[in-house]
């Protein structure tokens, strides 16, 4: 019988062959697109424009698509082996309309579009390149020495304390996030804090364009499909589609790029493979060849799609590898150190399978997808001094508590220090979609849930504590691997309503996600305890009137929600603390070396915050959008705030220690180190300062995100899209802050007696004023783009919030307490140290006025297979000069120029 | 003509020598004075002017006021001359020193060098080493900075009191303080007191006083360095934290300190761009602590915007001042950060910022003349004429150890620097 059937199948299977073909040049068309349904059969044309499918004989559709030409679909019967010469049009209107920025979506929350066209065009080294497309941002340097953190919808802060803004930024790609939570590469000194991604997020460095698709950059109120994250987020799709081989090269002054890709179909099924590589080299100075960053990215996914009658089950998996190599090393015929070398290495290994059935013959359940990713990480980070102690400094060995003799750093020598990290995560998550149309009002829903893992199984800091990185450490080496993991547990549920309401259409998203840490110890506020995050947005379809010749569409569209950033595991499970004070510190002129002692008295504080909470943002926004014919534009107004981000803060105690007079040894009689017992000694009591995270920074963001897209303007070929945003972005503490003063008065260090609680604002307001014109020429026939684009940065000011130098109140030594800060505190000989002095004149804004930059880039065709890509930043600039307290400011750039070579074979 | 003067002026000599050719050591002789006035006073018109003359051989003084005035047997004689002058409507002060001149009928000519100088009674600074040593591998070495003090005067002087003070504005940066009192006071960032009652610590005239930073041997931390564990004073900050350790010598005394702008260890600005200055604070150390502070704006303008200023500081009125002096580089140099009557002038070790030469190197004052086997160094509260700038230091000198990076040892003995003490 299977014998049989074998035969009969193999009796009517035929041949379909046949070539696709340019309808008026009638040159062969390789790498179109054909596809037979049912079955969905899926080939590409080879080299020579020629296709063959073996299939069953009856009645198909045959459909033809490539990129710039009309569709081409027609009905064949096969009853026999075919051969079909098809020739396909070109697509007047498509035509050479590329889109070389990114679109404002017309969704129901505020999204930027980046599309593979737009990538192609701006050349980025990294993704952080991606980022001047958005509203409100400009073309900058690559800047590949750092940490590239991103900045949704805000000025920006360097500071540490505002790094919630990059933290609080999710990022997906094919629908599993990037997950920062357990990486603690650093060095405890903050050495290198700029390499540092400790509890930053994703460093856009790592991340290599040539295999995206598309990025959507959510700047408004995600789904409630998405958390754990304040800002917003960014959402990659990477290539799934059969594409031809194509490479690039790119030079520019910093950096030489290279990847490579093919997209393929395997066998004549809708199961495609898609494999790249690339390799990044670039200098952070052009002209020090000892500094430089290196990447290297390969990637494999697979997609598997089966089709049934009623089920068709989509399986999407990838493997990756990402390697991103950090090295600085001081030139030692220009340093005086001879030995001074930093690396880090970031590899990271990444799995993902993402699983989707959908089910045609039922509404109220259409799909449900699991969605797994595991990645695993080796970092290393080395750092290799020569360290030169002053006079002599002192090396704490001890790790536990107590008393204990330090050891003399008497010379020079060579620290090895060590990071060795291994963070893994984990990444499931499900979900079901379903819904039902009822006449004109639909709904859609869906629900999920989502656990991530955190571990990281690195040995941690790795020294030799007698040799440390700094003379002067007090730290000590820890494990990554002895802090536990970190689960995170979410579910949400969602609906979508779109109805009309008279001759308009509303469309309603309205979610709910519930976040929580299990397993987390119960010490913790955040043990197991829920946070919810309701969101919904908003938007009303106008119905089109006509303007003239034009049909004009509106739409108003808002929303608003809230978003909750978990801790990571650094912020949960700090190093503890340790704190030495010297009771002795005896140095023996004679014989330094065998008669020294030097005895300290050791205190660990366990630092972590028990009641540490997430960071939770408010966000708002409206938005009104819609088109003119072919000419589009929308306008929005956001605002955020967020009053408890993550931030280090000052904590200061009584600490008691016994201080021993070194004046009662007599050098001249000792032989051997002093005895503590034999001498005369005194019971002291001083503050001691360690940091704990705090959700301790205020971060409101406020501003107008404008684009509007013009048709082109056919006799010059040229559409203009203006973009443009006006920010104003507050970076401040939301809780009172500790503030040592480093006086020492008649012997006395103030700080050791009194520390100030100054109840003041240290941050500042920040605002800017920006527009891109971006002029965009395309010639199909020359195939040229060309884009001219002038970016007006119109002001930037910055304006630092009031600060009351006086303290409310200050913490005594003696009692660890706190007490009032009076006037008569400023008589005293030392309290009034506490108060600190400014100068009215620092709250003044202080405005940069314009700067006006003009960047080109060119996109040439050449041939077939060959694409030539060059562009000049900043080929021409206008800054004024400016007067600043009577002071007239000078300001220059310099270009950043390259150029780069696309083959596709 | 004037020959014909000499000629008669000589046979007349030699006429009263052989009137008393018997006893010729009974003799006395009017020198002939000729005093050289420097260049800058060429012309100057003396108003008052004294003479101290010591026979050698009995050691018997005579001060005269007036040089026509002086007689003088056959013999050896030292002699120190001081003038006050008036050039352009300014007086000046001039000295002079002479050591065993050869008074006879043969030879009754005198010839004064005198050079500017200032009346003052109290200490001077020798000699700063700001600059530090650096490690066999080439990294700086912090810890064996020291100020030399001196006793320039004729008499005794006691240390006790003696306070050291580093100002707080720098010779580099330029800024419009408000209110503006450097006319009235010095502003400081440190300030370091030798103890003492009052006749504690004498110090003899030609004597100095080493204040260091760590009065240890430095060779054992760092080979290239030197010993400072026979300094005088040294500055001791009492640190509780292993984070920044002083080093308290048990064999140098500490200076008691009345305050420092840092809790961490306090070190001499080693590129020099500070002034410092010695003084004697006439008010207690509470009275001083409660009542000088200073309280100042100032604005910072750079690339970045504009930014202005309140800062806090201790002032030590010019009146308590006894030395200072004003460091910098002359590439960055922008001012004097003291009043012009403390000092018109800048010393330096090295020409640019950063400059790698300028370790192991010192400034040192200039040495007049050597009285009684001891220096006579200038002081015209004018640094740049005053100090010899990039010396080697005077402790690397006297403990003959290395002198730069190579290891190189020190062969050189001088006074100040230049002047060789043989």
């Amino acid at each position: 019988m299977i014998a049989l059937l074998l035969s009969v199948t193999a009796a009517r299977a035929y041949t379909l062959r046949g070539s696709v073909a340019d309808g008026q040049t009638h040159e062969k068309i390789p790498f179109a697109t054909v596809t037979v349904t049912p079955g969905n059969h899926v080939t590409q044309t080879d080299a020579s424009g020629n296709f063959h499918f073996t299939i069953d004989g009856g009645r198909y559709t045959l459909s033809v698509s490539y990129v710039g030409y009309k569709p081409f679909r027609a009905e064949v019967t096969i009853t026999a082996d075919r051969t079909l010469d098809i020739v396909i049009d070109e697509d007047s209107h498509v035509l050479g309309d590329v889109v070389v920025t990114a679109k404002e979506s017309t969704g129901i929350t505020s999204t930027s579009r980046i599309d593979r066209d737009a990538m192609a065009h701006l050349q980025p080294t990294s993704f952080t390149d991606l980022m001047e497309l958005l509203p409100g941002n400009i073309s900058h340097n690559p800047n590949m020495g750092s940490v590239n953190t991103i900045k949704l919808r805000e000025t920006g802060s360097s500071n540490p304390d505002y790094d919630i803004s990059s933290l609080g930024t999710l990022f997906m790609v094919d629908g599993a996030p990037i997950n920062g939570d357990a990486n603690m590469q650093g060095i405890p000194d903050g050495s290198e804090s700029a390499r540092d991604m400790t509890g930053k997020g994703v460093d856009m460095r790592t991340l290599s364009t040539d295999n995206i698709e598309s990025v959507e950059v959510i700047r408004g109120i995600p789904s409630a499909e998405y958390g754990n994250l304040t800002s917003g987020m960014v959402n990659i799709k990477r290539i799934r589609r059969a594409t031809p081989f194509t490479a690039r090269f790119k030079a520019d002054e910093y950096s030489k790029l290279a990847s490579v890709g093919k997209g393929f179909y395997l066998g004549n099924t809708g199961h495609i493979m898609n494999v790249d590589a690339g390799y990044l080299d670039s200098k952070i100075d052009p002209r020090n060849t000892l500094e430089n960053y290196k990447r290297l990215n390969l990637s494999a996914r697979l997609n598997f799609r089966f089709d049934h009658s009623a089920l068709t089950t989509s399986w999407i998996t990838g493997v990756d590898y990402t390697g991103s190599f950090d090295d600085a090393k001081e030139d030692p015929d220009l340093s005086y150190r001879k030995v001074d070398e930093y690396k880090s290495r970031y590899n990271r290994w990444n799995f993902t399978s993402d699983l989707t059935f959908s089910f045609s013959h039922q509404q109220w359940l259409k799909s449900v997808n699991v969605n797994t990713s595991v990645s695993y990480q080796h970092d290393r980070l080395e750092r290799n001094k020569q360290v030169a102690p002053q006079r002599a400094s002192v090396a704490p060995t001890t790790m536990d508590e107590g008393e204990h003799d330090g050891q003399y750093l008497l010379s020079e020598y060579i620290a090895n220090y060590v990071s060795d990290g291994k963070p893994l995560n984990l990444f499931v998550k499900a979900k079901a979609e379903g819904g039902w149309n009822i006449n004109k009002v639909k709904n859609a829903y869906k629900a999920g849930l989502e656990w991530t893992l955190s571990k990281n199984y690195g040995d941690g800091q790795v020294y030799d504590l007698t040799r440390p990185l700094g003379a002067s450490w007090t730290t000590r080496p820890r494990a990554f691997k002895d802090i536990p993991a970190l689960h995170v547990l979410s579910f949400y549920i969602e609906d979508n309503i779109t109805l009309p309401v008279g001759s308009a259409t509303l469309e309603t998203q309205l979610g709910l996600r519930s976040i929580q840490l299990p397993g987390l110890g119960g010490r913790y506020l955040l043990s197991n305890r829920p946070y919810l995050d309701p969101r919904l947005n908003v938007k009303l379809t106008l119905p089109a009137i006509h303007v003239g010749d034009h049909e004009v569409h509106t739409y108003l569209a808002g929303g608003y929600g809230l978003t909750t950033k978990m801790p990571t595991i650094n912020h949960l499970f700090p190093q503890v603390n340790y704190h030495d004070y010297i009771q002795l510190n005896y140095y023996d002129v004679n014989d330094p070396v065998n008669r020294s002692r030097i005895s300290l008295r050791t205190y660990i504080d366990d630092v972590a915050n028990y009641d540490l909470k997430p960071a939770r943002n408010h966000k708002w926004e409206i938005r009104l959008g819609g088109n003119i014919g072919r000419n589009s534009f929308s306008v929005t107004y956001f605002n955020e705030k967020m009053r408890s981000g993550y931030r280090y803060s000052a904590f200061y105690k009584p600490y008691s220690y016994r201080w021993y007079d070194v004046s009662a040894i007599d050098p001249m009689t000792l032989t051997a180190p002093p005895e503590l017992e034999t001498l005369p000694y005194e019971d002291r009591t001083v503050l001691g300062g360690y940091s704990k995270q705090t959700n301790g920074s205020r971060l409101n963001k406020e501003g107008i995100e404008w684009v509007i897209t013009t048709a082109r303007w056919q006799p010059v070929a040229t559409a203009l899209t203006v973009t443009g945003a006006w920010f104003r972005s507050t970076y401040t503490n939301s809780q009172m802050m500790y503030s040592p003063v480093t006086d020492v008065v008649d012997n006395v260090i103030v700080s050791n007696r009194y520390v100030g609680l100054y109840d003041w604002n240290d941050g500042r307001v920040n605002e800017q004023l920006n527009t891109n014109f971006m002029f965009d020429t395309q010639v199909k026939r020359w195939g040229l783009v060309f884009t001219t684009n002038v970016q007006c940065m119109w002001f930037e000011s910055t304006r630092r919030l009031s600060q009351d130098g006086t303290p409310v109140s200050y913490i005594d030594a003696t009692d660890g307490q706190l007490h009032p800060y009076t006037p008569q505190s400023l008589a005293d000989p030392l309290l009034q140290f506490l108060t600190k002095y400014y100068n009215s004149d620092v709250y003044k804004k202080q405005t940069t006025p314009a700067a006006i930059y003009v960047n080109l880039k060119a996109t040439k065709e050449i041939g077939k297979h060959l694409r030539v890509v060059v562009f000049v930043n900043r080929i021409l600039d206008y800054l004024p000069d400016y007067k600043s307290n009577g002071l007239t400011v000078r300001r220059s750039s310099d270009p950043y120029f390259g150029m780069e070579l696309n083959f596709s074979l | 003509m004037m020959k014909k003067i000499h000629f008669l002026l000589m046979l007349l000599m030699l006429a009263t020598a052989c009137d008393d050719k018997l006893d010729e050591n009974l003799a006395y002789f009017t020198p002939v004075f000729t005093v050289n006035m420097p260049d800058e006073l060429q012309g100057a018109t003396v108003t008052t002017q004294q003479l101290e003359v010591k026979d050698v051989s009995s050691g018997r003084k005579v001060i005269y006021s007036d040089l026509s005035d002086v007689s003088l047997k056959t013999g050896l004689y030292d002699m120190g001359y001081e003038a006050d002058v008036v050039k352009d409507g300014i007086t000046r002060h001039v000295t002079a020193y002479v050591q065993s001149v050869q008074i006879s009928a043969s030879s009754y000519s005198v010839t004064l060098p005198a050079f500017e100088s200032l009346v003052n009674d109290d200490f001077i600074i020798e000699e700063i080493f700001f600059t530090g040593t650096l490690q066999t591998s080439g990294n700086q070495y912090y810890g064996d900075d020291y100020i030399k003090i001196y006793n320039n005067t004729d008499h005794i002087l006691y240390a006790d009191g003696l306070t050291l003070l580093e100002s707080k504005f720098t010779t580099t940066d330029k800024y419009d303080y408000d209110p503006d009192i450097m006319g009235e006071a010095m502003t400081v960032q440190a300030i370091y007191t030798i103890p003492g009652s009052g006749k504690d610590y004498p110090v003899q005239p030609g004597e100095s006083l080493i204040l260091a930073d760590t009065g240890i041997d430095h060779k054992v931390a760092n080979p290239n360095s030197f010993d400072l564990s026979a300094a005088d004073w040294e500055w001791y900050d009492v640190s509780t934290s292993a984070s920044h350790m002083d080093i308290d010598s048990p064999t140098v005394p500490n200076l008691d300190k009345w305050y420092c702008y840092t809790q961490s260890f306090y070190v001499l600005h080693n590129r020099g761009f500070r002034a410092l200055a010695i003084a004697r604070i006439p008010v207690g150390k509470e009275e001083y602590l409660a009542n000088y502070s200073y309280t100042y704006n100032y604005v910072v303008v750079n690339a970045s915007g504009t930014f202005p200023m309140t800062q806090k500081a201790y002032k030590v009125p010019n009146a308590w001042i006894v030395d200072a002096v004003n460091c910098s580089v002359a590439s960055e140099y922008a001012w004097n950060v003291t009043a012009p009557a403390l000092d018109r002038g800048w010393t330096y070790c090295g020409t640019v910022d950063h400059d790698k030469s300028r370790y192991f190197h010192s400034v040192r004052r200039k040495m007049l003349y050597l009285k009684d086997g001891c220096p006579h160094f200038k002081d015209t509260n004018n640094s740049t004429e005053d100090f010899n700038p990039y010396c080697i230091p005077s402790l690397i000198e006297e403990q003959g150890t290395v002198i730069d990076m190579d290891g190189n040892l020190c062969t050189q003995r001088t006074w100040d620097g230049v002047t060789p003490k043989d």
